[in-house]
């Protein structure tokens, strides 16, 4: 395992500029998740890691070389896709042992037979080796997929929504498998997603991105807490964090340059002699309920305890938790209160 | 607005039964979700009320009149396929009253219909508009404007979410469940996320193979679920299930796992055997330096305002979900409690629940 790092990397697909002069160093057993909506450059900085793209401008670092003109095989990196590519014709034991079967690696193959076992029995593959990659789930398969990257150990792992296509239970399971067997391997992992539950467990630290830019990179929790600009605060929490203007939902004197404030829903509780609100809509999500109120001409969401009494078309009062509101500048930009 | 009734509807292709004898009654006004997996026979449930299929064996009523055999189009009953497919060349209000002109409703009505849909959608000052230009939000409201336009006694909704990501699907299931309380159409809502099912529903219908297992409202089925699958089905993260030690016997308040005792709501039957199973909720679990079960911190996992820790115990693995404000660290040896009146004991081998669960079926 080893660290990377882009400096300064710039990527224009014709007019448009997909990636902006973004530095980003990721230490050596670090797991980065980079974060952000459809276009917001995620893809691209993975690829411009793996050689996939040239970068218009800027380096890209890989244990401790420069490797911005190498092409991809010299860079010793392992890219998972959303979309397992497995060889159908092979063996689930094949399929893992060929990347160590590829010409000028080849080992021992009793070398071999060991690291795939290895490897198998991490994952929880390991009663699947002989069935053919067509016999598999789709969990097994995309097991199968980071596995092949893992047999390798290779300087750095890209991976590009590796859980997506996997329905909600599994993908549960395999987060926290893939979590676990980072720590062990000490990899080092690019990790490209737009669920922001993945990005909350995973990440030692998230990137946020937007438009090619990288807006926040920091651990889980200081971006949840300390968001740097408003799109940020948006791209994690759910329901998402309530906008509102100064003064709104009795909040105190806000600090000097404020113009906007966000509270989570979750700071938000009934309260009696709080704000009035009405109740729009409630949803029981069963450890939490949801509901959508009306206060003072604009809606708010509020997240609280299941027993809290709140009925659709009943009339309520909130207050906000002491201290818990985001106040943003007239750039978006989060007022630091400390 | 409508009442609809299925007795014993049953439906059978070839030697593969979709649909085993399902009798139950979607109220009139009601937001009615079917949920569960694949192939459980929820699509096809839907497909016998809209009359796209028949029943093998069974009525279907609708208020009150016998629709079993008629058409689709016989039914007044409105199909929503692909919720979020609009015509990209056509006006916002071409879009909307296209039903209604398919229908070959006056001018004048179409007119008025469609405006008064777009006022209720509140994109009324849009109607002249091109779909192409419009924002996300928008162009969804659109799309819910053309389903709702006919007016329709029942709408019928098949999976209309699946294709969007998980953030703006989160907004749509509350446009739409806000849209309902507006109109209150009866809906008949599937899907298999039950996510979706838990934030729309007046009640949500549990199926698997072929079966209903439960009806009741999103915090009766989640609270009180009638069988181990319903309860592992929904929530996320799901129940923790803890094989309990030796047989349960009729009014018992205490099981045991891995020797140590967990006092339980009363049961209202035995477990015979070695079949019991504790279930409890991750949020129903909590820690504490006296707690009985003790166990070591395998992972945390940030998750905003709550945290999943993942602890490993003699009686297995377990998840429990926490406010992020308490701090506990990996590795580090934790005492677990649970809220007795939540937890649940189901019968491994009918997979029925044996505590209050069991009481609602159906």
């Amino acid at each position: 395992m080893a660290e990377a790092a882009l400096e300064g990397v710039t990527k224009r697909f014709g007019a448009t500029v997909a990636v902006d002069s973004l530095s980003l160093a990721v230490a050596d057993g670090e797991f980065i998740v980079l974060l952000g909506p459809t276009g917001a450059g995620k893809t691209t900085t993975l690829r411009l890691f793996a050689g996939l793209e040239r970068p218009d401008a800027g380096e890209v670092r890989i244990a401790g070389s420069t490797v911005t003109s190498l092409a991809p095989a010299d860079r010793d990196v392992a890219f998972v896709f959303q979309q397992y590519s497995l060889y159908p014709h092979y063996s689930v034991f094949d399929n893992l042992a060929f990347p160590l079967r590829a010409p000028g690696r080849k080992g021992r193959a009793a070398d071999t037979r060991a690291r795939v076992e290895e490897v198998a029995a991490m994952l929880r593959i390991e009663g699947k080796l002989a069935n053919k990659a067509t016999e598999l789930s789709g969990g097994e398969m995309q097991r199968v997929s980071i596995g092949r990257a893992l047999v390798r150990e290779p300087n750095l792992f890209l991976m590009d929504e590796p859980l997506s296509s996997l329905d909600a239970k599994l993908r549960e399971d395999l987060r926290v498998e893939l979590k676990r067997v980072q720590r062990d391997l000490n990899a080092t992992i690019v990790y490209v997603t737009h669920d922001q539950l993945e990005a909350m467990t995973l990440a030692d630290r998230i990137g946020i991105l937007e438009e090619g830019r990288l807006v926040q990179l920091a651990a889980p929790r200081v971006v949840y807490e300390a968001p740097a600009t408003i799109t940020a605060a948006q791209r994690l929490g759910s329901p998402q964090i309530n906008l509102v203007p100064l003064g709104a939902l009795g909040l105190g004197v806000a600090p000097h340059g404020a113009v906007q404030a966000g509270v989570r829903p979750e700071d938000i509780a009934v309260a009696e002699g709080g704000v009035a609100a009405n109740v729009i809509n409630v949803e029981h999500l069963g450890a939490d309920t949801v509901a959508l109120l009306h206060v003072e001409g604009r809606e708010v969401h509020v997240l609280v305890d299941p027993e809290t009494p709140l009925t659709e078309g009943s009339a309520t009062h909130i207050a906000v938790r002491e201290g818990a509101a985001l106040w943003f500048d007239a750039e978006a930009r989060l007022i630091s209160q400390h | 607005m409508a009442e609809i009734a299925l007795h014993a509807v049953h439906k059978a292709f070839g030697s593969f039964t979709a649909v085993r004898e399902s009798t139950f009654t979607i109220r009139d006004g009601e937001f009615f979700v079917m949920l569960g997996p694949s192939g459980c026979g929820k699509t096809t449930t839907l497909r016998m009320i809209a009359g796209l299929e028949w029943p093998t064996s069974g009525n279907i009523l609708l208020d009150g009149e016998d629709v079993t055999y008629n058409r689709g189009s016989e039914r007044d009953i409105a199909f929503v396929f692909q919720l979020f497919a609009l015509y990209p060349h056509m006006s916002v209000r071409r879009n909307i009253s296209f039903p209604l002109r398919i229908a070959g409703l006056p001018r004048r009505e179409v007119a008025l219909r469609t405006q008064e849909v777009a006022k209720l959608l509140q994109i009324d000052h849009l109607l002249d508009r091109s779909v192409s230009g419009l924002a996300a939000g928008d162009r969804q409201r659109v799309a819910l404007g053309r389903a709702i336009v006919r007016r329709a006694k029942a709408f019928l909704m098949d999976e209309p979410l699946g294709a969007l990501d998980a953030q703006f699907r989160e907004v749509m299931c509350e446009e739409l469940r806000v849209l309902h309380n507006r109109i209150g159409a009866t809906t008949v809502y599937v899907t298999h996320d039950q996510v979706e099912a838990m934030a729309m529903a007046d009640r949500v219908c549990v199926m698997n193979h072929a079966e209903v297992l439960q009806i009741g409202a999103p915090d009766e089925v989640y609270g009180a679920p009638a069988t181990r699958f319903v309860a592992g089905f929904i929530g996320s993260p799901s129940m923790n299930f803890l094989p309990a030690d030796g047989p349960v016997e009729q009014g018992a308040t205490v099981v045991a796992v891995a020797g140590v005792p967990v006092a339980i709501p009363a049961t209202h039957a035995a477990v015979t055997g070695r079949e019991a199973v504790l279930g409890a909720r991750p949020e129903h679990i909590r820690f504490a330096d006296d707690g009985p079960l003790r166990g070591r911190v395998l992972a945390v996992e940030y998750m905003g305002a709550r945290q999943l820790v993942t602890v490993d115990t003699p009686a297995g693995r377990i998840r429990v979900r926490a406010p992020s404000t308490e701090r506990v660290g990996e590795g580090e040896t934790v005492g677990l409690r649970f809220n007795t009146k939540r937890l649940c004991v189901f019968d491994a081998a009918t997979d029925r629940s044996v505590t209050h669960g069991g009481a609602n079926y159906g």
